[in-house]
């Protein structure tokens, strides 16, 4: 699940006043991404216009990078290298782990 | 209607630009890298630039440069533009003008489309699932149930471009169809000569473009008439 505001803009999270509007992403487009991803995106749902401030008028569904997507790959990129340091180092606490367990040490 | 011409002031390589009411009126033959924009308005100051003039007068006309195009303007002494899109500016904004090239001993229309009922002119499409046809005035994809039926762009530059247009026609599919570019994608709605707008200001460089029609439960084709490119 994100979030759309009134512009499309869309957000990881609900804001504290809810008053951004749910959307489920039913294909799972956002699954996996991080925040800093998902808040350079635009979702115009199916059934929905989205008038851009040039007049230019783009219908639903659409899902398209609101910011500069370079930027938006290299935030994901950073996340998921976060996220395979962070697997690494449970990998080696659950080795150590199971190593102490062997020798019988508590 | 006469010919309105203009010339860059100074020596070194000169951008040959002329005005012509119509299309019908451009010469058989002219000078190697000539460019002819189709407009009875008066021409002012002539720009040739990848940005559009930051103080522009009414009148002026702007050569938008670079991107993936057509052709080159060649003004010979090794110096070649390429040519995207032609505007002249209406006192408020800029409106596209229909511009030519002459080169290689032909005029060359200066477009953004990427393919227009049955040319391909900024990049042809290939086929990158299922069954896809080029007929005289359409891209043809179908033919086989269950099947994705899929083609791709060479790569364009999209730096500069807002959005990228489809028109075509599709018949309902099971399931969902795209097209898209780069991280951008909207969902084909079927019916008949439908136009869809993606928003591509969000990526510059190069990009392929991808057509998608997935898995009809039925003998159905579908078509792509035209992708234009806009800025």
């Amino acid at each position: 699940m994100i979030y759309l505001d009134s512009d499309y803009k869309a957000h990881a999270a609900q804001n504290e006043t809810e008053t951004l509007t749910p959307w489920a992403d039913p294909d799972g487009y956002f699954a996996g991404k991080c925040d800093a991803f998902i808040a350079g995106y635009r979702v115009v749902p199916d059934g929905e216009t989205w008038m851009r401030a040039d007049g230019t008028a783009f219908t639903g569904l659409m899902i398209a990078p609101a910011e500069n997507y370079a930027v938006l790959l290299a935030a994901q990129a950073e996340a998921d290298q976060q996220t395979i340091d962070d697997l690494d180092a449970a990998v080696v606490d659950l080795t150590y782990n199971n190593i102490l367990l062997e020798m019988g040490v508590e | 209607m006469g010919v309105i011409s203009t010339f860059p002031a100074g020596g070194g390589a000169k951008l040959n630009l002329k005005a012509y009411a119509s299309a019908s009126d451009l010469p058989a033959s002219e000078k190697e890298g000539a460019v002819a924009v189709i407009t009875s308005t008066a021409i002012g100051d002539v720009y040739a630039a990848a940005d559009a003039p930051t103080a522009p007068a009414a009148g002026d006309v702007w050569v938008w440069l670079g991107g993936s195009n057509r052709c080159e303007i060649d003004l010979g002494k090794n110096i070649l533009l390429p040519p995207r899109a032609a505007y002249q500016y209406s006192g408020s904004a800029w409106t596209a003008l229909d511009s030519y090239v002459y080169t290689a001993s032909a005029w060359v229309q200066v477009t953004l489309y990427v393919y227009y009922y049955g040319s391909e002119i900024l990049s042809a499409f290939s086929q990158t699932s299922g069954t896809f046809a080029k007929l005289s005035g359409s891209y043809q994809f179908g033919n086989a149930k269950y099947t994705n039926h899929h083609a791709a762009s060479g790569a364009l530059d999209l730096t500069d471009v807002s959005a990228v247009e489809i028109i075509y026609s599709m018949n309902a599919s099971m399931y969902a169809s795209y097209f898209k570019a780069g991280g951008a994608s909207v969902t084909l709605t079927s019916g008949t000569y439908i136009t869809k707008l993606l928003d591509v200001s969000g990526l510059s460089g190069l990009y392929t473009l991808s057509i998608e029609f997935n898995n009809a439960d039925a003998l159905v084709y579908n078509y792509v008439y035209s992708v234009r490119l806009i800025r």
